[in-house]
């Protein structure tokens, strides 16, 4: 006896319940599938993906093909040739501990400070990468003024 | 902040300038994505608000020292007629990696060199001839946290490129208190 595995979504019908005595009409049942009409399989989406498969159409660039001999593995790696920087990753680690205290911890919320101080406006200026940044600026009217820029973040260490 | 209401105060603008992962901002710290949010920022206060570049002062503390030093000195590439106005370093430093070596000493000097948020300052103000108009250094003299011995190397170079530069060591001022006199 061999058994097909079947993907579940084409195991559900769109209505099957036992016909009750005196009721008409043609219920789908999982034994009676050739009645249905509405399923994934028969659907006319599924239709135009068999025609277009999705794999001949996007190539996948990420995949790159490595002989086994580049491989890393435990068998064929040299223990003379063997750097401590292949194992441990000081750059990685070190940046990462170190950020913790350059950067302090975002205590400095400037939302905060500046909730009471309403000649401050909040402007959302946009980088050229899309990153969206956060600034608040007060102007004077006069054409006289001078603007100052405030970079005020402080360095824990 | 308070600084920035009494600029308001005086008839001046204020900006006040948040980084990527600080104040509801998106992302994590980096140095270049901070030089390149200042950078937006700059843009902005010149093509939206028609602010012109010598009328712009930058006050920066600290960390924020390196952040508009570097800025400026990315700057020079790209725009190299522009010229701000007045640039007030408080308590800045020469270099994160020379910072990080007197600070924290176990650490030795491989591991140092793998920093790429390196925030050269020295290397930074060397750029900025004619992109200032003026660079002031203030330094408390006991900051135990960044030795005044920073902001006079800084001063020395900006002489040494013929920027026009101040000095001022406030004797009994620590890293943060210092802010709150000026």
């Amino acid at each position: 006896m061999s058994i097909a595995i079947i993907p579940r979504v084409l195991e559900r019908v769109p209505y099957t319940r036992v016909p009750q005595e005196g009721e008409q009409g043609v219920y789908a049942t999982p034994t009676n599938r050739s009645d249905r009409t509405n399923t994934v399989k028969n659907s006319p989406k599924n239709e135009v993906l068999r025609r277009n498969p999705l794999n001949k159409n996007f190539k996948d660039h990420s995949a790159q093909f490595i002989p086994p001999e580049q491989l890393t593995t435990k068998s064929n790696i040299d223990p003379e040739k063997i750097k401590f920087t292949d194992i441990f990753k000081p750059k990685l680690l070190f940046e990462k501990f170190l950020n913790k205290f350059l950067y302090p911890a975002r205590k400095h919320d400037l939302l905060k400070l500046l909730k009471p101080a309403k000649p401050f406006e909040e402007h959302k200026i946009q980088t050229n990468n899309g990153h969206v940044i956060r600034t608040w600026l007060a102007l004077n009217p006069s054409p006289q003024a001078r603007t100052k820029v405030f970079f005020m973040v402080t360095l824990q260490i | 902040m308070q600084q920035a209401q009494e600029e308001f105060a005086r008839g001046n603008n204020a900006c006040l300038v948040s980084y990527r992962g600080y104040s509801g901002n998106d992302g994590t710290p980096s140095q270049d994505g901070i030089i390149r949010d200042t950078n937006a920022v700059i843009n902005y206060l010149i093509n939206n608000q028609n602010l012109k570049t010598d009328t712009i002062d930058f006050v920066a503390h600290s960390l924020g020292s390196a952040v508009v030093l570097n800025t400026l000195a990315h700057r020079t590439g790209n725009n190299p007629s522009e010229c701000f106005g007045e640039l007030k370093l408080i308590a800045p430093f020469k270099s994160m990696q020379g910072l990080i070596k007197n600070k924290l000493k176990f650490i030795p000097q491989f591991v140092i060199n793998y920093l790429t948020n390196s925030w050269n300052n020295l290397e930074a103000i060397k750029k900025l001839k004619n992109k200032v108009y003026k660079i002031n250094l203030v330094h408390g003299k006991n900051d135990s946290l960044i030795p005044y011995e920073h902001s006079v190397a800084l001063h020395q170079e900006a002489l040494k490129i013929g920027c026009q530069a101040g000095l001022e060591i406030i004797d009994g001022k620590n890293h943060n208190d210092i802010v709150g006199i000026l």
